[in-house]
């Protein structure tokens, strides 16, 4: 069976990285570092969006350009499951990605293994 | 004997060359008096005061009482909150923390001490906002909110509620030291928990990511240090030099300034008990990046992987580093929310 496809957004490469190797046997992995970089890669082949709220590491706690990739997500491609991740303790920033559409909210750090759990529950994966 | 009415006091302390200031800056001059404030303007149910510090202008809780003397503020009747131009080192102008301890005692204070150089976004940094918006409705003899650009007058919950919300500094601090070993933590978890055969592959990749770096592990170490003490090197080795600079702590704050000598957790952030702290090499967690390092520099992904599966430090691996990160992290939540 052919892995499930997704897409993680978030503007730290090394971070980027790193869920690459903790998530590759189990998904096929796609990274962008930014809005633009992630639509040049958005399609209907993704099973799933992870990103990160804040895209602008120099405005952190500000800067909320992932609940922008998610609302143009849900507009364009609205079947593909996306799910949100902060280092913030953001009640606000989460309301706002559930009511726009987020099936997850997730806080960094993330137990890279719970991870796996709610990506191939959500890409239905067993 | 007449019943006093109380009033809402927002005041909003500045100084002359502020972004966002001029108007309220004129405001505050117009009155005779040594001190640079203004009349009280009145806007939806409070009143509008501004401030305006001379150019070395620190202010005390002397300061504010007198202040609220000559305004007519009532501090055990009136509501009044406070958004106040942060002092910090590099620029000592405006208020600290303790300016206000006393008052705050005394009657329904809140106050909230802003920086400048941030988004003037409502939602998202809303004491600039403020100062942005008010500034530039101010017109005559009051304040004009008409604008749409705008939106609605902030009203007095919305203020008091804003007013309280901790400095965005320290959660801006507490977010990049907890940066600082995200991708270790994720790589540690990665390899402790693949199978015996995946970890050597798993370790591999690590190190063809960071071989390029010279002392990446032991840079990360410099970051950290930097971020809870300010100081930029440290011998170790080599000399290792961080990659952050002045600019990347939030209002001056260091870890150290932020939990204060006195309860400052020494050893839970690897800083020595000495007056200028220093990192101290016998901990654990400075052996395990060592080592990492050693095992990066060497390109050997089985020393990595021993490093990280406990084999290689007494009772010390990947695991207990997680726990660390995760101690460290629950005791700046305890002080900064």
């Amino acid at each position: 069976m052919a892995k499930a496809k997704i897409l993680i957004i978030d503007d730290l490469p090394e971070y980027l990285n790193s869920l690459r190797r903790a998530l590759e046997n189990d998904f096929e992995i796609v990274v962008a570092t930014s809005f633009d970089e992630a639509k040049g890669k958005m399609s209907k082949e993704l099973s799933l969006l992870l990103v990160d709220i804040c895209l602008d590491e120099s405005r952190p706690g500000i800067d909320r350009g992932g609940i922008e990739v998610l609302r143009w997500s849900k507009k364009n491609y609205p079947a593909i499951p996306v799910v949100m991740m902060s280092a913030y303790r953001d009640f606000d920033a989460a309301v706002d990605c559930l009511n726009s559409g987020a099936e997850k909210f997730l806080r960094k750090p993330i137990d890279v293994w719970q991870l796996k759990e709610e990506l191939k529950s959500l890409t239905k994966q067993s | 004997m007449r019943n006093y009415e109380m009033r809402r006091y927002l005041l909003l302390t500045g100084y002359a060359g502020m972004d966002s200031w001029g108007s309220c800056a004129t405001k505050a001059s117009e009155l005779p008096s040594g001190f640079a404030y203004s009349k009280p303007y009145e806007l939806a149910d409070y009143y509008v005061v501004f401030v305006n510090l001379p150019s070395e202008g620190r202010t005390s809780d002397e300061f504010f009482e007198k202040l609220f003397k000559k305004i007519g503020i009532e501090l055990r009747q009136d509501e009044v909150v406070i958004f106040a131009h942060g002092a910090h080192t590099k620029h000592n102008v405006g208020s600290k923390d303790e300016d206000f301890y006393k008052l705050s005692v005394q009657g329904d204070l809140c106050y909230h001490l802003f920086a400048t150089g941030f988004a003037h976004d409502r939602q998202h940094y809303f004491p600039f906002w403020l100062i942005n918006a008010i500034n530039n409705c101010l017109q005559g003899d009051g304040i004009n909110w008409n604008s749409p650009k705008y939106g609605t007058i902030p009203s007095w919950d919305e203020i008091q509620v804003e007013a309280r919300k901790r400095p965005r500094g320290l959660s801006v601090l507490k977010h990049r030291l907890g940066h600082v070993f995200l991708s270790l933590r994720t790589d540690c978890a990665g390899i402790i928990r693949s199978g015996e055969h995946e970890r050597l592959e798993y370790a591999r990749k690590v190190i063809e990511e960071h071989q390029v770096e010279q002392n990446y592990y032991l840079r990360l170490l410099a970051d950290y240090q930097f971020f809870v003490l300010g100081k930029k090197d440290f011998e170790l080795l080599t000399k290792i030099t961080t990659h952050c600079t002045d600019t990347d702590l939030p209002d001056d704050y260091t870890i150290r300034k932020l939990l204060g000598d006195e309860t400052f957790s020494w050893k839970l952030f690897l800083v020595k008990q000495t007056n200028n702290g220093e990192i101290d090499l016998e901990s654990d967690v400075v052996k395990f990046l060592v080592a990492l390092n050693d095992a990066l520099e060497k390109r050997d992904e089985k020393i990595m992987v021993d490093v990280i599966c406990g084999k290689k430090i007494p009772n010390f691996g990947g695991e207990q580093f997680i726990a660390w990160i995760r101690a460290t992290d629950k005791a700046l939540e305890k002080t900064i929310g």
